[in-house]
């Protein structure tokens, strides 16, 4: 019973002697409200992340970058028209063709915003770059030139290839395209030529680097060129056998887009080409 | 019984003291705030101490290994605004841009939008493709130095800045003061008229010893020659960069000789040199008329037997190289001026020379030069003789022999600014760069540059056919 009453007394004790009051829990020290938005910012609110869920980085921070690489950031007035041009041909021509909700389903989650060329030591220049289909950076938008479509054109090329890649995920190609003509893929496409590329069946010399690039370096040229355009630039290869791979792929593009969205590629060609050329001073 | 109750007692006093010990109230905490307080606290302060200063002068070598440094003035306001003007171009006023303060894992400073800062890491500067001088835009905040001074790393290139405070009076005069660093550039820099030679000298305790400086004006990097152990001098230490200031220049790692380490070099007008004393020694940085040491080069040019005897310059197909000078380019203007006003207008195309002694036309060595009419494109060839090459003390002499045919004693005169280098009285200077390369075009042939004496600012870089 004693022994009872001691082992009583010590868990009393183990209770009641570790029972101090701890302090009241506090407010956050992290500081969570809204910051000051900017003009800019409140543009890329109310146009990209409410309506689409788009996350915008403009603001420089060299760890959203590759750690080899000597980039600068944009000059601020060159965010916003880069950023419509995104809106105005690429957003409005899908909504239009596609349905309201087409973007806001299948999307990017993040562009960044790169002022500088990315120059390669080799000399060559990376346009823009894709992670996972979650993040796209645009490169060199402070020397986008508004009078010339070309130039306009190029960050959108750039968004259309790396849109190519993120709609393959989510509904895959035909695998079959992988076997129209493989036997010319490389690493080292760059030491070829577009127009040498073309000669072996494919659009660009980037195409022929895999089957996966070949896919949506096929959109990235229809997209950014009118139907006519595209057609010129197909007759006017001089391998008949090259031209004819080249318009068979082309077929696989309209009937993915067709059977996998239930769009006309060619109508979204036409608004495309419209809207992009309605950015032109 | 009686040790049953002992060992209750000692367990007993035993969990007492457990009890006791791990309910010890521990107040004592290693930081008086939270992380996120210090953070907090640690940004403010960098805030504050950025906003406090009229502004800064700044010295920015992002990577001494490789390139040299750049002079910055900057001044930071509340707003998250800085005004910078560096001398890493010839831009002549202030640029404003954005800065922020940020605590991720340290305290670092961003430059968020472009300004001279970012120039650093263009990677479309010519001649540095793809690296530019590899700059960056994010500093990591160290520590408060000497003089309230601030001092930063450079986290990708392990590089460190001091933020140094200077007054109003000193902003106010930056453009001046960023006009005088570069003025300080161009006196160490070849021009139309003065020597491609710079040397850096040292007195050390009653020794002295001299180096080619062999010092690129693009990257602002200086790698010596004579620093092996086969240097007749004996001293050694690592290739630097140099940054120009409004005094003179700093370079970077500092040089030593005789255990004595020179940092910073102030510009002599009277000697015009840029010169650093430590108790008495000095070690000189300047232009001069002849290399500091010239390397035994001369012998695999000269080598009839494998080596590279025969060398051309075509500016218009193979390109321009910056070994080749102003004041060489300046001769072949001069040239180009004369044939111009020749009858039938000319104009230089290109040449090639013959050291190898092969008699070729009656000559020991021979200048075979190539030279354009203007009205149809027709394009000439001339023979000029040289001696047979000599070396003295590694530099190369030969002599003008006179015109081996008739086109060359037709445009003889007009070209004789081009001759007399060829034939320089006091030698000419001879050097292997490794493998062409230029604007236009990278070839495997090795190339190399020839130098003349008698007017050191010329100088001009060939291809060796091998």
């Amino acid at each position: 019973m004693k022994k009872i009453s001691t082992l009583l007394l010590l868990t009393l004790l183990l209770i009641t002697s570790c029972g101090e009051d701890a302090d009241p829990l506090l407010p956050s020290q992290l500081d969570t409200s809204t910051p000051d938005l900017s003009e800019l910012d409140k543009y890329i609110r109310e146009e990209f992340v409410k309506p689409y869920n788009i996350r915008v980085q403009y603001v420089f921070d060299e760890n959203e970058v590759a750690q080899e690489r000597f980039l600068n950031p944009p000059r601020l007035e060159s965010v916003k028209p880069a950023l419509n041009i995104l809106l105005t041909a690429w957003i409005a021509p899908y909504s239009e063709v596609a349905g309201a909700d087409f973007i806001k389903k299948i999307a990017p989650r993040e562009f960044t915003l790169i002022g500088s060329y990315n120059t390669n030591p080799s000399g060559t220049i990376t346009l823009g770059l894709a992670e996972a289909g979650a993040k796209i950076t645009l490169f060199n938008i402070d020397y986008l030139d508004f009078t010339d479509l070309n130039s306009i054109n190029q960050p959108l090329r750039t968004v259309q290839h790396e849109y190519g890649h993120i709609l393959n995920q989510t509904r895959p190609i035909d695998p079959s395209y992988k076997e129209i003509n493989p036997g010319n893929y490389t690493a080292q496409w760059f030491n070829r030529s577009d127009a040498e590329a073309r000669e072996l069946g494919y659009i660009t010399a980037y195409a022929s680097s895999n089957s996966d690039e070949d896919f949506v370096e096929m959109i990235a040229e229809m997209l950014t060129r009118t139907r006519d355009e595209f057609d010129a630039l197909v007759e006017g290869i001089i391998n008949p056998q090259a031209r004819a791979i080249i318009r068979l792929k082309e077929t696989y593009i309209a009937d993915y887009y067709q059977k996998s969205f239930g769009i006309d590629i060619y109508e979204l060609q036409e608004v495309a080409h419209e809207k992009s050329q309605s950015l032109v001073n | 019984m009686k040790l049953k109750n002992t060992l209750y007692k000692i367990i007993f006093i035993f969990v007492m003291l457990v009890v006791v010990a791990s309910c010890e109230n521990d107040d004592d905490t290693v930081f008086d705030q939270t992380p996120t307080e210090r953070k907090n606290a640690s940004r403010a302060e960098l805030e504050n101490l950025l906003q406090a200063s009229d502004g800064f002068k700044v010295i920015y070598f992002p990577k001494d290994s490789e390139y040299g440094g750049f002079l910055f003035y900057m001044a930071f306001d509340e707003s998250g605004n800085v005004e910078m003007i560096s001398n890493i171009d010839d831009e002549d006023s202030f640029g404003t841009s954005q800065y922020e303060v940020r605590s991720v894992s340290a305290t670092e400073l961003v430059f968020t939008t472009p300004n001279s800062i970012h120039k650093l890491s263009d990677n479309r500067t010519s001649g540095l493709i793809g690296t530019g001088y590899e700059g960056h835009s994010h500093f990591q905040f160290n520590t408060v130095g000497e003089g309230d001074s601030l001092v930063f790393s450079d986290l990708r290139s392990e590089g460190s800045l001091v933020f140094e405070p200077v007054g109003q009076d000193v902003i106010d005069n930056a453009i001046d003061l960023i006009a005088a660093s570069r003025e300080n550039r161009s006196k160490l820099a070849s021009s139309e008229k003065s020597s491609v030679f710079q040397t850096l000298k040292f007195e050390v305790d009653g020794d002295e010893a001299e180096y080619d400086l062999n010092f690129d004006i693009l990257k602002q990097f200086a790698e010596p020659f004579g620093v092996t152990e086969e240097s007749p001098f004996g001293g050694s230490y690592d290739e630097f960069g140099i940054a120009f200031t409004e005094e003179g220049l700093i370079v970077s790692p500092a040089v030593s000789y005789g255990g004595i380490e020179f940092k910073e070099f102030t510009y002599d007008e009277e000697e015009d040199n840029f010169k650093s004393e430590v108790n008495g020694n000095t070690a000189i940085i300047g232009k001069a008329d002849r290399p500091g040491f010239i390397t035994d080069d001369y012998k695999d040019i000269l080598d009839k037997d494998g080596g590279f005897p025969i060398f051309g310059y075509r500016p218009y197909s193979w390109g321009d190289n910056a070994l080749t000078s102003s004041g060489f380019n300046a001769l072949w203007n001069q040239v180009d001026a004369n044939l111009a006003n020749l009858g039938g207008g000319f104009m230089l195309e290109d040449f090639q020379f013959n050291m190898s002694n092969v008699e070729d036309g009656g000559c020991e060595s021979y200048l075979l030069l190539f030279f354009r009419r203007l009205s149809d494109g027709g394009v000439f060839r001339a023979d000029f003789c040289f001696s047979e090459a000599t070396v003295v003390d590694k530099v190369i002499f030969m002599e003008y022999e006179g015109a081996a045919s008739g086109n060359a004693a037709y445009i003889e005169a007009d070209v004789m600014p081009l001759l007399n280098f060829f034939a320089s009285e006091k030698g000419l200077v001879s050097t292997l760069e490794g493998s062409f390369s230029s604007n236009l075009v990278n070839y495997t042939n090795e190339s190399g540059t020839f130098t003349s004496l008698d007017n050191p600012s010329q100088r001009v870089y060939v291809l060796y056919f091998n």
